[in-house]
């Protein structure tokens, strides 16, 4: 009889043990570790970041996970500020126990961060323009976003040229943005052959950008680039009018966005500028890969958060092929224990290095060890303002 | 464009720009003269005029009402600067009033960014007509508003400190503080005259640019820092800012124009610090006269 008892409760126990375990297998969940600037001066990019990333969790999660775990996001508050963002990955590294650090809105966090993922051997998921994954690309920082130099500047002279115009004029902003800006110009306008017929800086905040439209004014141009923050670029092209110049004026990418077709109004109207294709899905060929996917994150986007932004793609693409990277490794692998969590960290990396024809919302992504951005040219398009609102530009 | 007109097209960029840096000089000589206090909340002023406007049409109002309002808060933020942090100060010095109305700037700005927002803000022109033709050159409609509403400052403003007992008084005033409150004049409540003051002019000139140049919460600090260099080679006093504001703005538009758009900013810094430098020569007070 005591033998009997005995052996109940080592059975007992061994259920127990098995069906808390089992109970513990199935609920530790991976986490995916943000930093975005959710105050501060970038506030503006890094909320649809956040909405982009939960609406790729949960659609993955709904799905039963990833390896039998559910994905739990764990975001921190990067303040605009590339110090806060540093500490935010230490922390995500140390004490979240992260699988991944991802979000990343800005180049300078990106970069500053990159030494302590490198470290941690841990991978940095960047949301930032691709040159901060370096060439040859940094072992740990991989981007979604594809590079500037073709995001925008050769598409819009292409645009400009097809329209008709003959002599182009370009104006930028001088800071670090405008000299990227002028840099693509020169390089792109060799490229097509062409030479500007004048270009034109102007100041940051410039309350007034008349003299420099007067000069081009006077140039003869027919055609005209501008680069510039949202602000600035509407007050050229204001001024651009009101000197009654009529012809067609592009817009360098950085203006994309609703704010553009408040803060113009009348004056925004034919503007072209480029965009990642998830703004105007509903208008891509059928024939587009991406349609589908950019397609339903818009629908899902709008319906919950508002007016599109482009941002949420970038995480959108990020928690996907992340996901992709964790299907690949040993389901095994237990992410609260130290030593597989450290496994799981660089296979994901070297899974994530081997993704070949991802269909995302930022483009089509083939990583490989010499490229972690992933991206062919033709992620952008041209689209322009019609009727108040951002639709694909189909040409005349 | 021919030269003529790229010239015109100059003079009007450099008129309009130094029309605002007139009135916002005017707000810094009007504050500085009467109470010594080098007021760094003034560009900020200018932003609220902006802002606030911008944020009760947006609210619905329409926009000579929101315009009114924006004057009116402002006001009333500027009175409430004066009675909370600069009345209180129990042992004044040029320094302590600075460091005090830099700090307000800071929350001032503050606000209206945690409220508004970063966005550039933009307000319907006030009179929408096409822009004018003259030589080729173009006028913008809103550019009479502001050219109107300096000249219409200026006549008052003068009237007021030459042809009114008030005006009068707070010029003997400013003359001789320690004198005026012996005789039993309080100069704290002619302080808190000319804070309200500013504030309104400031939020006047905020209003009528908006339109051309749109508003946004960043913008006080530059229009601020222009203002204070027209008040100091305009020798603080009302005539000499809005000739100095007007030909600063004339010189910066031929700068760009002719010159380089990048030097335009260095030029006016440059001409400030020549204006101090010489104010310390001796043979320059010669030819001064006693600001007025």
């Amino acid at each position: 009889m005591k033998k009997f008892a005995w052996m109940v409760l080592v059975l007992s126990g061994m259920v127990l043990t098995s069906f808390v375990t089992g109970f513990a297998q199935t609920q530790a969940p991976y986490v995916l570790g943000f930093t975005l600037d959710l105050t501060g001066l970038r506030a503006e990019l890094a909320k649809p970041m956040r909405s982009g990333a939960l609406i790729r969790i949960d659609e993955i999660n709904e799905t039963g996970g990833v390896n039998g775990r559910p994905l739990k996001a764990i975001f921190y508050d990067g303040e605009s500020n590339p110090v806060k963002n540093v500490q935010n990955v230490k922390r995500l590294i140390e004490v979240d126990k992260a699988v991944a650090t991802m979000g990343f809105s800005a180049v300078d966090a990106s970069m500053a961060a990159a030494q302590i993922a490198e470290d941690g051997k841990i991978l940095l998921y960047s949301g930032s323009p691709s040159i901060v994954t370096g060439k040859p690309p940094k072992k740990w920082m991989f981007t979604v976003v594809p590079d500037q130099r073709v995001a925008s500047i050769p598409i819009l002279l292409k645009n400009l040229l097809a329209r008709g115009s003959k002599k182009v004029a370009y104006i930028y902003i001088d800071t670090a943005m405008g000299n990227l800006g002028i840099a693509a110009f020169n390089w792109s306008a060799e490229k097509l052959g062409i030479t500007p017929a004048i270009v034109e800086k102007y100041q940051p905040g410039a309350v007034d950008v008349s003299p420099q439209l007067a000069h081009i004014k006077a140039s003869g141009a027919d055609g005209l680039l501008v680069t510039g923050n949202l602000a600035d670029t509407v007050r050229v092209i204001k001024t651009a009018r009101d000197l009654g110049m009529e012809y067609p004026i592009v817009s360098d990418y950085a203006v994309v966005g609703p704010e553009f077709i408040t803060l113009s109004g009348k004056y925004g109207e034919g503007i072209v500028t480029t965009s990642l294709k998830t703004l105007v899905a509903d208008e891509l060929p059928d024939s587009d890969a991406q349609k589908k996917v950019c397609m339903d994150l818009y629908n899902k986007y709008t319906k919950q958060f508002g007016a599109f932004s482009l941002y949420a793609g970038h995480t959108w693409d990020q928690v996907n092929m992340v996901a992709m990277a964790l299907r690949k490794i040993d389901p095994k692998l237990d992410p609260t224990k130290e030593k597989d969590l450290e496994i799981m960290r660089s296979n994901i990396r070297d899974n994530l290095e081997k993704l070949k024809g991802i269909v995302g919302q930022n483009g089509v992504f083939n990583y490989s060890e010499g490229d972690h951005i992933g991206l062919a040219e033709g992620c952008y398009v041209p689209v322009l303002v019609q009727g108040a609102k951002w639709r694909l530009y189909k040409g005349k | 464009m021919t030269l003529l007109s790229q010239t015109i097209q100059y003079a009007l960029s450099g008129l309009t720009t130094g029309s605002i840096y007139a009135i916002v000089g005017i707000c810094w000589s009007t504050v500085f003269l009467i109470s010594g206090v080098l007021n760094f909340t003034t560009g900020e002023f200018v932003m609220l005029g902006g802002m606030l406007t911008w944020a009760y049409a947006n609210a619905g109002m329409n926009l000579g009402l929101a315009a009114g309002l924006a004057i009116v808060t402002s006001i009333l933020v500027a009175a409430l600067l004066e009675r909370v942090v600069i009345n209180p100060v129990r042992y004044p010095s040029e320094t302590t009033y600075m460091l005090i109305t830099i700090a307000a700037a800071s929350v001032i700005k503050g606000v209206i960014l945690l409220t508004y927002g970063t966005d550039a803000r933009r307000i319907r022109p006030f009179l929408e007509i096409e822009p004018i033709n003259i030589f080729g050159a173009t006028l913008v409609p809103q550019v009479l508003v502001v050219l109107g509403v300096l000249v219409a400052i200026t006549l008052v403003l003068w009237l007021f400190f030459n042809h009114t007992l008030f005006g009068k008084a707070l010029r003997a005033s400013s003359i001789n503080q320690i004198g005026a409150s012996l005789i039993g004049i309080e100069i704290s409540r002619f302080r808190l005259f000319c804070f309200a003051l500013a504030g309104a002019l400031g939020a006047v000139s905020g209003i009528v640019f908006a339109p051309i140049s749109f508003t946004g919460y960043n913008l006080g600090f530059m229009a601020g820092v222009k203002g204070l260099v027209v008040a100091i080679v305009g020798g603080w006093t009302i005539a000499g800012t809005v000739a100095a504001g007007l030909a600063l703005g004339l010189v910066e538009g031929f700068a760009a124009g002719y010159i380089s758009t990048g030097w335009k900013d260095a030029i006016a810094l440059f001409i400030m610090i020549l204006f101090l430098v010489l104010q310390t020569v001796d043979f320059s007070k010669r030819f001064r006269k006693r600001p007025s």
